[in-house]
């Protein structure tokens, strides 16, 4: 046991050194002052954060009426759709992202905004089902029939009887989505037009080319956010469970 | 009916228009031609595919099955352990090192990316690793381990301390417990695992064309310059197909150790 405690610190040491070595060196006050003279990478920050909400939100709409409508349907044909849900996650990026490509063009989209956004949709949305399809499964129903007989339409049973229970599920859903839409590269770097740079199409750019000290602040910048979210959560889940 | 139903028309419409088309469109574009302007002529010619035969592009294909095969290897012995470490402790402090874990993962795929070869550049090891095979499989490690070590733990973690105490007291060796307890107990999640690492290493693209500096000609290299820079989408369309082949093999040979794990 011993020596597996500390096999496992040396990967902690092996994954946390390199973040570590570029928070440190994105600390630097001056690589602040050269990420806000830097209006290319500040915009495609920007870029990315807009389409990630714009995103996250189609796919959570869409999503949550996907969950809504599979317990309808028979347990097979739920694990049909479940498997074709999956797909994404199992198969290559990179097909994806080239079959978008070949896809839009054929419809004859141009490339740009409309086709990142499509292609945003398409790998978000099947997390987002997955993750809301429990949240609905778990859906206590009694309350949505209580509101009924009380004489609440269809509307006011969604907003008040059911959407307090979902909330968590299409946070988390949600969240999920703008996340990954934050993170790819993958699929971007394919439907994207020659004017679309989003974040992780700038770094890598950067990389290519001239890496400089802004990219380093701008990691500390996201790691931040993200250690606020998760602590946000964490926050608010452990509020959750105690009320 | 039920009126509830109606709210599947957008999977309905996900699985056709951003699924199935675009796939189906792949595969027909495999059998067309290149024309002109670089689009394609649909057809019947099989040309793509015989193009691919020639041993210049299958060398590409078996580098790439190599690359991920040996990547697949490393990253499970390496996750092994760590899972099983977590799984023999208490579930509080298995969680808290878990988070220790997962937290170089919130940032940026590119930034960890960006910051794993700033460790290579350095040359930790005494010599370069960037612009290499090794450097490769080293940032490949780096960036899937934590997905590997997570339904590891959630197999291992099941087994019961009991039976490997069991096993202590009649005797059993440590290597003895490995393969007589552990690993019968474990094997379908190590499978799951290996296909989860395995199949996005084949369509990898940012570590071979980063870390390997185009050195290394895999698979994503290729079709990226298939499809962005030839511009030869029939040749691309088809290694693309023979992508999708060799992933739905991997997934039917482990597709039963994938759903008895998700089950």
């Amino acid at each position: 046991m011993k020596i597996l405690q500390i096999y496992f610190c040396l990967l902690l040491l092996f994954l946390w050194a390199p973040l570590v070595a570029v928070l440190f060196k994105g600390s630097a006050p001056e690589a602040f002052v050269l990420l806000w003279k830097n209006s290319e990478l500040l915009l495609a920050f920007r870029n990315s954060l807009v389409l990630g909400a714009i995103t996250a939100f189609l796919s959570t709409i869409l999503g949550l009426a996907t969950a809504f409508a599979l317990p309808s349907f028979s347990p097979k044909v739920r694990a049909w759709v479940t498997g074709s849900l999956l797909l994404p996650l199992l198969l290559p990026e990179i097909a994806f992202g080239i079959a978008y490509l070949v896809w839009f063009r054929d419809l004859g989209l141009s490339l740009g905004w409309e086709t990142l956004l499509l292609a945003h949709f398409a790998f978000t949305f099947c997390f987002v089902v997955l993750v809301l399809k429990t949240s609905v499964a778990r859906l206590d129903s009694s309350l949505a029939d209580a509101a009924r007989d009380l004489g609440a339409n269809g509307l006011q049973v969604f907003r008040h009887a059911l959407l307090p229970q979902l909330l968590p599920g299409i946070l988390a859903g949600a969240a999920m989505a703008f996340s990954l839409s934050l993170d790819d590269f993958l699929i971007s770097f394919f439907v994207k037009g020659i004017d679309q740079i989003t974040l992780p199409i700038k770094i890598y750019s950067m990389m290519r080319l001239r890496i400089g000290p802004e990219i380093y602040a701008l990691s500390v910048v996201l790691f931040a956010i993200s250690l606020f979210g998760v602590l946000f959560t964490q926050l608010w889940h452990a509020k959750n469970s105690r009320t | 009916m039920d009126r509830r139903r109606l709210l599947i028309i957008p999977y309905l419409l996900w699985l056709l228009g951003l699924v199935a088309a675009p796939f189906a469109l792949i595969f027909s574009a495999s059998f067309g031609q290149k024309d002109e302007a670089g689009l394609i002529q649909f057809g019947f010619s099989t040309d793509a595919y015989r193009t691919l035969l020639d041993p210049l592009y299958l060398q590409v294909f078996a580098r790439t099955l190599a690359m991920a095969s040996i990547h697949t290897l490393l990253t499970l012995t390496a996750a092994y352990p760590a899972a099983f470490f977590l799984s023999r402790l208490p579930r509080k402090s298995a969680a808290l090192y878990m988070t220790f874990l997962l937290v170089p993962f919130w940032t940026n795929y590119l930034i960890r990316l960006l910051a794993f070869m700033d460790v290579l550049r350095l040359a930790p090891f005494g010599f370069e690793w960037t612009f290499t095979f090794h450097g490769i499989l080293a940032a490949l490690l780096y960036n899937y381990l934590p997905f590997a070590v997570l339904p590891l733990y959630s197999a291992l973690e099941k087994v019961p301390s009991s039976l490997i105490e069991a096993a202590q007291d009649l005797g059993a060796s440590r290597r003895r417990i490995l393969i007589s307890v552990l690993w019968p107990l474990t094997k379908n999640a190590v499978f799951a695992t290996a296909l989860l690492v395995f199949i996005p290493a084949l369509g990898e693209f940012l570590i071979p064309e980063l870390v390997g500096g185009g050195r290394s000609y895999m698979l994503g290299t290729f079709l990226q310059q298939q499809f962005l820079t030839f511009r030869n989408w029939p040749l691309g369309a088809a290694a693309i197909v023979f992508l999708l082949l060799l992933s739905l093999l991997a997934l039917l040979l482990g597709g039963k150790a994938l759903a008895e794990e998700g089950a």
